[in-house]
């Protein structure tokens, strides 16, 4: 691959990165190890490796309706039909969609992208890489999760766009387009482009915002409000929700306004005194708002922050107040290039 | 404490019998001594001979649980054939024992997983109900996968 020469990688040791673990593609208790095989392999860099996080979904439940949905014109029961095709990489699920029409509506459904994300990823755990180059330029790898830290070269990882300003944003454990087992989001100046290398399809959709709604099997997209007039400012969002514990921030320069999306909101629970690690739920996406207010930097004690909500469903804001930060309490912020923050709650 | 035995009969009507703590895997096989005690003889209409033959091989592994996972693997991968592959996982399913369905299942979708189409539907047995034209649609829209 040539790595070794080419590269000086700056280290994004951040919490950014492991925000972006949600590659979903089942899990890695040898994170520690993962990383040591990975720097042996490929000699000296330091890259941010984003090791992924297991993501359990309730497909058994869900599989059930599946089964009685198609018939599959086999001798087999429908059952062995859908295990088998969960197993198979998107690869092959591209080409099994011709097979007959009842593999192709089951090939699509959403339920059966939820379960291939499951089984593939479980029975193939995988790791994105992510590094800088000299160039400053970016690149993606995925490596399989093993002791070697393989390079998976099954899926390509290249950006669908030649821009300047192409960011990867997020990654997501959901299928956005078909089957899922990566997905990331590039931010252009006009546009936002979901993009599933599985696949190797990518979508272009306007700003400003837009998610992935899992009940509808649909992209949402919504604005935030921005009310120029008003003392509590609320900045202009570019909120990317990726359907996963993640959320991403954006910082818009031009008003000079934080925006601020999560990596792991921690929600406050009054009566039970314990932090939560979730971004969403109860159907509404959770993040960290800042208030700017002129002259205090918005990771400083003064600062207010709360968390802002937004119920998928519904479609309404709400505001969660946090308790008061101690002085040892302090936010960790996390930087990158300028234009990209995450926030981490204390414990 | 003698072990008690159960008699399983395949579709051809051949008898095998097992012990009862083992046959108890099968979660089918469970739920059925817990209601009737199972005394007499288990029928599975859907599996044959050769594949219960297998099964009972299966069931009664003796492996210490951590050396389990990769015996399965191994168990399956000697019997690499996929009709033969496909029965097994189809008897495993009847009987609910998960470990055993999974890794058949995964074992067919790796031999499978570069087969051209003809030999996917050959394979597990489906007919094609499309028209050239219709197929062409769906291949172009993902060209480079084929």
């Amino acid at each position: 691959m040539g790595y070794e020469s080419e590269m000086d990688c700056r280290t994004c040791v951040d919490k950014y990165h492991e925000s972006l673990a949600l590659l979903d593609v089942g899990h890695s208790d040898s994170s520690e190890e993962a990383m040591n095989a990975l720097m042996n392999a490929v000699g000296g860099w330091s890259p941010s490796v984003i090791i992924p996080r297991r993501v359990v979904y309730d497909v058994g439940k869900k599989m059930d309706g599946v089964r009685q949905q198609y018939d599959f014109g086999s001798k087999l029961p429908d059952e062995l039909i859908v295990q088998i095709l969960s197993m198979l990489p998107a690869k092959s699920l591209l080409r099994c969609r011709l097979v007959c029409k009842s593999w192709l509506n089951l090939i699509n459904s959403t339920e059966f992208k939820l379960m291939h994300l499951h089984n593939f990823n479980q029975l193939n755990p995988r790791c994105f890489v992510r590094r800088l180059l000299v160039v400053a330029e970016e690149c993606y790898d995925v490596h399989l999760d093993d002791e070697a830290f393989t390079f998976d070269d099954s899926t390509q990882i290249e950006l669908p766009l030649l821009l300047v300003s192409t960011c990867v944003l997020g990654l997501s454990d959901v299928a956005m387009a078909l089957f899922a087992s990566l997905m990331m989001i590039t931010l252009s100046k006009a546009c936002d482009h979901p993009w599933n290398p599985s696949i190797r399809r990518k979508l272009t959709i306007p700003l400003p915002m837009v998610w992935y709604d899992k009940m509808s099997d649909d992209y949402k997209v919504v604005s935030l409000a921005y009310d120029e007039c008003s003392s509590t400012t609320r900045p202009q969002v570019v909120l990317y929700y990726s359907f996963s514990p993640i959320l991403i921030l954006k910082y818009s320069c031009n008003l000079n306004h934080l925006l601020l999306l999560l990596s792991q909101v921690k929600v406050y629970t009054v009566k039970t005194g314990i932090w939560r690690k979730v971004v969403i739920f109860n159907g509404s996406v959770h993040w960290i708002a800042w208030d700017p207010t002129p002259g205090v930097s918005y990771h400083s004690i003064g600062s207010h922050y709360s968390i802002m909500t937004f119920d998928i469903t519904t479609e309404l804001f709400g505001e969660i107040q946090l308790p008061e930060f101690s002085a040892d309490g302090l936010l960790m912020v996390s930087y990158l290039e300028n234009l990209w923050l995450s926030f981490v709650l204390p414990v | 404490m003698s072990k008690k035995t159960l008699t399983l009969m395949s579709k051809d009507k051949q008898l095998f019998n097992i012990e009862e703590h083992l046959a108890v895997q099968s979660v089918t096989i469970r739920n059925m001594v817990k209601e009737d005690g199972a005394s007499s003889v288990i029928p599975l209409p859907r599996v044959d001979s050769e594949t219960l033959a297998l099964v009972i091989e299966y069931l009664n592994r003796q492996q210490a649980p951590e050396e389990d996972e990769d015996y399965v693997k191994k168990f399956v991968d000697e019997r690499g054939e996929i009709p033969t592959l496909l029965e097994l996982a189809q008897a495993a399913l009847d009987l609910d024992i998960k470990k055993l369905m999974d890794a058949a299942c995964m074992k067919v979708a790796d031999l499978i997983k570069d087969f051209t189409l003809e030999e996917v539907r050959e394979a597990l047995r489906i007919e094609n109900d499309r028209t050239p034209e219709e197929e062409k649609a769906i291949r172009d829209e993902f060209q480079w996968a084929f």
